[in-house]
């Protein structure tokens, strides 16, 4: 093919994938699926799951995630033997963990639950033993944490390394015995975590969740729509969750924006304010010393009474307006020329400097 | 609790890269008195590094050797592996549950001691055997645990070994005159202390003529030539994993594999105590032929003894001018540096041995890319075995043709071959490549120790296969096992007699897998886990004629999905163990079936508090 | 920014001075930590505060507040005089070289140490070395620039050191300030300033006068600029001003000298203030209107990189009340002014048509493509970064800037220096994150942060309550006892109404842009006898 592209067969289908692509990559590219669980795209490789194995030349079974594409491989992605391997993978998991959908966060969210649906996996009714891990649900305001949930995929480790770049997490223990800590064994509300949630937003289980932030919603239940955070001037597009009654549940980094998906603690979880019981519901105005309840056009009137008073007896320049850059471009531009072609005035400005 | 100017000190001596972890926690655990390396410590540490706490806790959990709670000023650990198990683990465990009345996990009440049970120590040769502190001691009977732990209490821990005399290289061989010396030959002739002993026994002789007579690629294609086959375990042949070193002007690396942590091996740690400077002109060798300045040597943590002996062989070589720069007025540079182990089988694994020597937890990465191409801080790096590396200034010296003379055509040379178990001699012998289990038990065993019959050899290590009587002529090379359904892995033989139970020594292989299982992929961390248990549950007789099966097909799925070879191990020894005695696992699955050995393991290591 | 955040990972050295970018810009402050921890990229910080980056860079030079120019003088003193600055790029792209180097040549490593209170020379020369040589070279600032008397001079001393060592105009270099809030770029391109239209076009210009006269079907626009929003407040306490119209600010939080502050809304004879909750300020309207908050209404804002954004609704507006725009254009109908807008992209049309830097937006572009202005038209791409083969007003203009003190330096009675700023947790005057739940359990209040040296000196310990004043007023606050100070130097973040950092802080203004040095005042910390 030339240009760096490389021909290869996925499930007897001739597929076209650039050099250096893994085979998950080429898959991907081509409309094919291979599960994952371990593997996100923001973050390094890790291979660690082995639920992406495929079959190559019909002999070697590798994980597509890790392996490049070759000039000429047959890969198949889904035959007997694969199956087998990836329900034996899912059993693993489920005797490992205390993976009941019912109590979970999760809930409907969650690529373990999705897998094993996938493929039908059914309770083994074995009789492993299961490590009991930590259930940290208290100590941090952002986040929740419940290891018996933890597929040990390592992407809240990538997250914090890689996204954030603040290493809270690591893997501690080793075998069967290996789980998450903090910084060194410290609850994630004492550790240095920052309560960026990221590793949340990117934990494919409920292990990570976030402390509920309005009343709840499942997964299926909510809305989502996209918008710009209101804080600082990154301008982080953020995908907003509504449930049924319309309240917000939650933030998750969009992709799209400048943040690449990627949001702090304020834009995590800085929102509520939208709909805390302190927000105003009417115009007020001050009678008697005391700022009472009033209509739009009593409010409107008396403003529009009052400017052309100073604008007629003060001259406009006794109006003075401060813009506002938690505004919209649009709100800006009409101050701005309300000031300017309506009083008179240039009196306009606001806090950049401050 | 250490001072923060200590803990800076420590750092500034090692230099402030994470690399140099292993290394400054070795020396914080022994600064502690009580073997810890306690939180306040791994704060200041992660402070004054300017490293991630989380790095530091995850690195210090990984590995075994270091433990965050306070241990004791001795710190005692009795190996439980195949051999020792088999020659008496249990019987030391016993001992000191009697005489210092501690129990693994515990401390005396004196504080003097602290006792932990751990995998090989790499002396199965005098099985049982055990470390205090970086001493170790073997042939453990009632008598000798009392002289050592007597002679402990009225000492002073210290950073050197002071190994017991039944470990030394030379008093491990078995010396009958029937042996095929190369790699043994300097052994006891050598003395591994001093360079010119070597030089004078025609050491350093194989670079001199490389640097003289070749060029790299000449090297490459000597060590092609001559068949050498890596010595670890997985038979690949050396000269062709040097050829596929990326070329170019990067560093590049070559590294020693020396974490000898297959239990019943202890060849290397022989090589590196008797004739360290083998192993160094080897890597010297091979860092000329794939264009590498920079050699490692990552050697076991409880390997103190090499580690010394090695330290002190390189600061003679740099001395010499056999290490550094412009050797021999070749213009080749090449340095030598010892990086350690911490206690965790699975670094024998080559990425997971890189992984280690970066400060990182050991886990093994993915391949591609293979260490060739991104090994060592991501640069190409080229990892061989301690044997392979000493078989390579032979090779340059006498000829690929005089090498080949010995051993089948495809697996050249003399192979060192780990003898343990209930033979009335056990050690190390240097045999020609496929010499078979009745060679090695008769003519180098002398036979079955005190007249008991044969059960079966586990040969290879705990990820190796079971020999039955069937196969005792079977020569014992890196092909025809691999034909027969074994493997030579890296040359352990350990002789079980008929008291051992299958069931029971198969639960410590299951136990050792557990133990060394990384948990990074799911099949290895949740597989070796429940093949655990369904041992335990053969050993408890509470299991079912159905769970061989169960225990099949999830060591299948382990070897076909796990990520390195310690997950895809397992199915070997289950395969073949059930091979022979699936009889006597079926027996184990009736409730009133007496089984004292199976009794006594689960007393001893499934009892009690965390069980 | 005059370049592009993804341009970070394009950037081989970073220079973050006045910015704490972790904190306050966090989502570049991880990318920039990646690419310092993760790549070995270069970072020198220089911050009075030790900051999280600090940890990382390969230098750390921890000044005194208020003395960014002397140390941009010397880090060109020094380049000048190793010879490492962009001899062609000066040569083909500035002007006024001569001057500028004349100006630094008295700026050695030596006397720069001492106006900026380090104890290691070499350390500048170190820092200019490594800003030399690896480049492209991103210079990022934040207010820890611009909010001093000298804040026009430290911007330019910025643009002073990226000119001659070539980083304008190139990816992954830049002068790149990081807007402090998600539309205040938006807000300045929209001409909600006091002398400039819609994209900076001039005001006291008769062209724009008649440009915008017509495009507003408007008479007598004024070609007089207006106040600034400190002059307003003096205007206002001098009778001058009678009525204010505020929309979305808190000016009782959020400007200097809050006494001051007060006594000018008192002041006035009518305060109309537009918000979402009763802010500080609203408490002295006369009339209050209950505006959208961001979730819930459409539109769009400029973000720090020059990128347009749309902004949806999310959620249902609360109560009674209104969008922003029509609020005003209910103004403006009920004055006479018959504005007919129907949704917000009316007016962005609109804005389209009067400001060349956005004509070539629409909505469906931006909903599409990433698109940064200058965009003249819809079929340009819009611009990655600015200056690319030549400045905006021709060759770029070098310019010797001399250091100055602030307004106020420390003196017997109050010999600490104080310094403002914001916290991760939470935004400027708390108006919205003080209102939402988590952060406010995050951090609930406010601390003065002193460095273990001074709250020694100081007898105080953590957690202690007390009394910091200045010659504006006093507030009683918690100590946290820090590293990240400078020794004689205290930090109060300005989010906590109930020690309000701007009850202390100076409204001295750059002569320039009359911005406030909220960067620097001197006051004293005062244990409380209990």
């Amino acid at each position: 093919m030339g240009n760096g592209n490389i021909t290869l067969t996925i499930n007897g289908e001739e597929v076209t994938a650039q050099k250096g692509q893994t085979i998950l990559e080429a898959a991907r590219g081509n409309g094919i699926f291979i599960p994952t669980l371990c593997y996100h795209q923001k973050i390094s490789k890790t291979g660690a799951c082995r639920i992406c194995v495929v079959k190559i030349n019909d002999r070697m079974i590798k994980t597509s995630c890790t392996e490049p594409v070759t000039e000429g491989m047959k890969v198949e992605t889904e035959d007997e033997e694969i199956v087998e391997i990836r329900k034996g993978i899912l059993e693993l998991l489920l005797a490992e963990g205390d993976h009941n959908c019912l109590y979970c966060d999760a809930n409907g969210d969650c690529e373990l639950q999705s897998l094993c649906y996938r493929y039908g996996i059914e309770p083994s009714g074995s009789d492993f033993p299961k490590n009991t891990r930590e259930i940290d649900y208290d100590s941090s305001y952002g986040l929740k944490r419940n290891e018996n949930r933890c597929i040990l995929c390592g992407r809240c480790v990538k997250a914090c390394a890689e996204i954030q770049v603040k290493n809270v997490w690591s893997f501690a223990g080793r075998g069967s015995h290996a789980h998450l800590t903090s910084d060194i064994s410290e609850k994630i509300g004492d550790s240095s975590c920052v309560a960026c949630g990221t590793c949340v937003q990117m934990c494919p289980t409920g292990a990570l969740s976030f402390q509920q932030v309005l009343g709840k919603g499942q997964a299926w239940e909510l809305t989502k729509s996209s918008s710009i955070c209101i804080y600082c001037g990154v301008g982080c597009k953020i995908d907003f969750y509504t449930n049924r009654e319309g309240q917000l549940v939650k933030a998750l980094g969009c992709d799209d924006g400048p943040n690449n998906g990627h949001l702090c603690v304020k834009g995590r979880f800085g929102f509520d304010f939208v709909q805390s019981d302190k927000r105003l519901k009417k115009p007020l105005i001050r009678k008697n010393g005391n700022l009472e309840e009033a209509s739009w056009d009593e409010a409107l009137d008396l403003v529009v009474s009052k400017f052309s008073g100073y604008k007629e007896k003060n001259g406009p320049d006794s109006i003075m307006s401060f813009s506002s850059a938690k505004c919209t471009n649009e709100e800006n531009y009409l101050l701005q020329k309300f000031m300017r072609a309506v009083i008179g005035t240039n009196n306009v400005d606001h806090c950049a400097r401050l | 609790m250490i001072l923060v100017n200590d803990i800076q000190n420590v750092v500034d001596k090692w230099g402030n890269d994470s690399e140099n972890l292993m290394l400054i926690m070795r020396e914080l655990e022994t600064k502690s008195g009580k073997n810890q390396v306690d939180k306040d410590t791994l704060q200041t540490l992660a402070a004054v590094m300017n490293i991630p706490e989380s790095t530091v806790s995850g690195f210090v959990d990984f590995y075994t050797m270091f433990k965050k709670h306070p241990r004791a000023k001795f710190l005692i650990r009795v190996s439980k592996s195949g051999p020792d198990h088999i020659m008496g683990a249990r019987d030391v465990f016993d001992f000191i549950e009697e005489y210092l009345g501690i129990k693994p996990g515990e401390t005396t009440a004196d504080g003097v001691f602290h006792l932990e049970a751990c995998e090989c120590l790499g002396v199965s040769s005098v099985a049982p055997a055990m470390m205090i502190n970086y001493d170790i001691h073997g042939n453990l009977n009632r008598e000798s645990l009392k002289k050592i732990f007597d002679a402990y209490r009225k000492k002073e821990p210290s950073f050197k070994s002071d190994c017991g005399p039944e470990t030394y290289a030379d008093a491990c061989i078995i010396d009958n005159g029937k042996q095929t010396k190369r790699l043994l030959a300097a052994i006891g002739t050598v003395k591994a202390e001093s360079i010119d002993s070597y030089v004078q026994n025609g050491g350093y002789a194989g670079l001199k003529k490389t640097l003289k007579e070749c060029k790299p690629e000449d090297v490459i294609t000597v060590v092609k030539d001559s068949g050498l086959r890596g010595r670890g375990g997985a038979g690949f042949p050396a000269g062709m994993k040097w050829s596929f070193v990326t070329k170019g002007d990067m560093q590049k690396y070559v590294i020693c594999n020396a974490d000898e942590g297959e239990p019943g091996t202890f060849k290397d740690r022989i090589l590196m105590e008797g004739n360290p400077h083998a192993v160094i002109e080897g890597m010297a060798i091979c860092g000329y032929a794939i264009d590498a300045s920079i050699g490692y040597i990552y050697v076991r943590g409880e390997f103190r003894k090499s580690i010394e002996l090695l330290q002190n062989a390189i600061d003679q070589a740099r001395a010499k001018g056999m290490l550094g720069r412009n050797i021999l007025g070749s213009g080749f540079d090449f340095d030598l540096f010892i990086k350690e182990g911490g206690g965790a089988y699975v670094c024998g694994e080559e990425t997971s041995l890189i992984n280690s020597m970066e400060g990182e937890r050991g886990y093994p990465r993915f391949k591609p890319p293979f260490p060739g191409g991104a090994g060592f801080k991501n640069l190409p790096s080229n990892v061989n075995n301690v044997e392979t590396f000493a078989s390579v200034p032979m090779i340059m010296e006498r000829g690929a043709d005089w090498y080949k003379e010995i051993g089948p055509t495809n697996c050249s040379g003399t192979k060192l071959y780990c003898l343990s178990g209930k033979m009335k001699n056990t050690g190390l012998i240097e045999m020609p490549m496929g010499t078979t289990l009745r060679e090695i038990i008769n003519d180098f065993g002398g036979g079955m120790k005190g007249g008991k019959k044969f059960k079966f050899a586990h040969v290879g290590g705990s990820a190796g296969g079971i020999l039955g009587e069937d196969l005792m002529d079977l020569p014992l090379d890196i092909d025809q096992t691999t034909k027969a359904g074994v493997t030579l892995g890296s040359g352990v033989v350990l002789v079980a007699d008929e008291d051992t139970c299958a069931v029971d020594y198969l639960l410590q292989i299951m136990s050792f897998f557990e133990h060394e299982s990384c948990g990074q992929c799911v099949p290895c961390r949740v597989g070796t886990s429940q093949l655990h248990h369904i041992l335990k549950k053969f050993a408890n007789r509470t299991a079912k004629k159905e769970d061989l099966d169960v225990l099949i097909k999830k060591a299948t799925l382990m070897q076909k999905a796990s990520l390195c070879a310690l997950g895809q191990s397992p199915i070997l020894p289950i395969r073949t163990m059930l091979k022979y005695f699936k009889d006597e696992f079926i027996r184990h699955c009736d409730p009133g079936y007496s089984c004292p050995e199976c009794d006594r393991s689960l007393k001893r290591y499934y009892s009690g508090a965390g069980h | 920014m005059t370049n592009s955040i993804r341009e970070i990972p394009v950037s081989e050295a970073f220079l973050i001075i006045g910015s704490n970018t972790t904190e306050n810009h966090p989502v570049i402050g991880s990318m920039i930590k990646n690419e310092v921890i993760r790549k070995g990229k270069k970072l020198v910080v220089v911050d009075p505060r030790e900051i999280e980056l600090a940890k990382y860079a390969d230098v750390y030079l921890q000044i005194k507040p208020g003395t960014n120019i002397a140390i941009l003088n010397g880090f060109m003193h020094v380049i000048l005089r190793d010879g490492l600055e962009a001899k062609e790029y000066i040569k083909t792209r500035c002007e006024g070289f001569d001057e500028l180097a004349a100006t630094v040549k008295k700026y050695t490593p030596e006397y720069v140490a001492e106006i900026c209170g380090l104890d290691d020379p070499e350390k500048i020369v170190e820092a200019a070395h490594l800003l030399a040589k690896t480049s492209p070279m991103a210079l990022y600032y934040c207010m820890g620039i611009t909010q001093f008397r000298s804040g026009v001079n430290g911007v330019k001393s910025c643009a002073n050191l990226q000119m001659i060592l070539g980083n304008l105009g190139v990816a992954g270099g830049g002068v790149n300030p990081l807007r402090g809030q998600n539309n205040v770029q938006g807000a300045c391109d929209m001409g909600a300033l006091n002398a400039v239209y819609p994209a900076y076009q001039k005001v006291p210009d008769e062209a724009m006068k008649e440009k915008f006269e017509k495009a507003w079907n408007a008479t007598g626009l004024s070609l007089k600029p207006g106040f600034t929003i400190v002059e307003s407040l003096n205007a206002a306490i001098a009778g001058d001003v009678k009525a204010l119209y505020v929309f979305g600010e808190n000016p009782v939080m959020s400007d200097p000298n809050q006494h001051h502050v007060i006594e000018a809304l008192e002041a006035l004879d009518f305060l109309v203030v537009q918000d979402i909750v009763l802010t500080e300020t609203a408490k002295y309207a006369d009339v209050v209107l209950p505006g959208f908050s961001f979730l819930e209404k459409e539109g769009c804002v400029s973000n720090t990189e020059r990128r347009v954004q749309k902004m949806n609704r999310v959620v249902a507006p609360v109560g009674d009340n209104r969008e922003d725009w029509w609020i005003i254009m209910q103004l403006a109908n009920r004055m006479g002014h018959p504005w007919k807008y129907e949704k917000a992209e009316d007016i962005f049309e609109e804005i389209r048509q009067v400001t060349p830097s956005y004509a070539g937006i629409t909505y469906e572009r931006m909903e599409k493509e990433l698109i940064q202005w200058p965009c003249p038209t819809e079929e340009h791409p819009g611009t990655q970064y600015l200056h690319k083969d030549k400045f905006s007003r021709g060759l770029g203009l070098l310019s010797g800037i001399e250091y100055t003190a602030p307004a106020e330096e420390v003196d017997p009675e109050y010999p600490i220096i104080l310094t403002t700023g914001r916290l991760l947790e939470h935004f400027h005057t708390g108006t919205m994150s003080r209102n939402s739940r988590i952060l406010d359990a995050i951090v609930p209040e406010g601390y003065i942060e002193v460095n273990p040296n001074d709250a020694q000196n100081l007898n105080v310990v953590d957690g202690e309550l007390v009394a910091v004043s200045t010659r504006r007023g006093s507030i009683r606050i918690k100590v946290k006892v820090s590293r990240r100070p400078k020794d004689n130097v205290v930090f109060i973040p300005f989010h906590f109404y109930e020690a309000c950092a701007n009850k202390l802080t100076i409204d001295a203004l750059d002569p320039g842009c009359k911005i406030p040095e909220f960067k620097v005042c001197a006051c004293k910390v005062e244990k409380i006898a209990v």
